[in-house]
């Protein structure tokens, strides 16, 4: 795995009628912002939207490859035009994006495997774990709500179904047991 | 509001029903086989059910649109969306996850009927997977 390097200019990185300012007023419940503490070296990946949200993210300096598929796609999704799915759907928030940014910078700290990742029509995103005889979806929602489910089809742990506000570094604790019951399944069997 | 959420016991249960898959909602599994995700059998957002839905003298609240393939073609159905795939289940197998069936033809979809109930339990979730036959299916990886 290749650390990620340091983007000294960032600004050089954005489309010329963006400047860091106007990202931060587009995006004010953000967190993820320069002004971050971070505990670790950081190094900075951009998504960049069609239009007019272009947001730096930060990540750690050691990242799984295939988080540039995961970039790829939320990039992919936030093109995606009004009624992407013929049956009236949202255009998916940036916020979305970012909390699904967010959500997988906690759980690779934890050895997380590449998700499925999909739109949902109502603006939100799903990733989405399909292993081991394990289903594991999780939902990020615009406005931060988070909805997990875990299924496994050996019965060998409970299947749950909950919900949750999303507040970065305070994932309660049903869900790192839920996430830390989906990593046993798929590195025991 | 109150909607009016019975089944149209009417609609028989071997009676096919139709939905559309755009091919974001697609992946494939560890044996290359494509999947759909259980984002594509959700039911519409509430501003667009009563932006579309009930000024067409609809009731019931907002649902999963569907097509009765009787009443189209393949052709027909995906002519707007190239590109799309396309699955298909019974009325009956729809029934057995908890929904109902209404017919809520628009005018610009003749065809269109809803499924209605609550499509946010794993159970439903899952079971609309299990039942969804492709039609239109991508090719295997």
């Amino acid at each position: 795995m290749e650390p990620l390097k340091k983007i000294e200019n960032s600004n050089q990185h954005y489309p010329s009628a963006l400047t860091g300012n106007e990202i931060t007023q587009a995006s004010p419940y953000a967190p993820c912002t320069e002004t971050d503490n971070f505990d670790q070296p950081w190094g900075t990946i951009n998504i960049f939207a069609k239009k007019q949200i272009v947001y730096r993210i930060r990540i750690g300096s050691e990242v799984p490859d295939w988080i540039h598929n995961v970039i790829a796609k939320l990039n992919e999704f936030l093109t995606l035009e009004e009624n992407w799915d013929s049956y009236g759907a949202e255009k998916i928030d940036v916020n979305s994006t970012i909390f699904v940014f967010e959500m997988l910078t906690e759980l690779i700290k934890i050895d997380i495997t590449e998700p499925f990742i999909f739109p949902s029509n109502d603006g939100g995103i799903q990733m989405e774990w399909h292993k081991a005889d394990v289903d594991f979806e999780i939902k990020i929602n615009p406005d931060r709500n988070v909805e997990f489910l875990f299924d496994d089809d050996r019965n060998e742990f409970n299947s749950i179904e909950e919900e949750f506000v999303f507040i970065r570094s305070m994932l309660p604790t049903n869900f790192t047991q839920t996430v830390e019951n989906f990593l046993s399944c798929v590195n025991n069997r | 509001m109150s909607y009016e959420d019975d089944d149209d016991t009417s609609i028989e249960n071997n009676v096919v029903l139709w939905r559309r898959i755009n091919p974001i909602w697609v992946n494939y599994d560890d044996n290359g086989n494509p999947f759909v995700t259980s984002q594509a059998f959700q039911n519409a957002k509430p501003e667009n059910h009563e932006k579309i839905m009930i000024p067409a003298g609809y009731k019931h609240s907002p649902a999963l649109s569907v097509a009765f393939s009787q009443k189209t073609s393949i052709d027909d159905y995906l002519a707007k969306t190239p590109g799309y795939y396309l699955v298909e289940f019974t009325a009956g197998e729809v029934r057995g996850l908890n929904q109902t069936i209404q017919e809520t033809s628009l005018i610009d979809e003749p065809a269109h009927g809803s499924v209605i109930g609550n499509k946010k339990k794993n159970a439903v979730k899952k079971g609309f997977k299990r039942i969804s036959r492709w039609v239109v299916a991508p090719d295997s990886k």
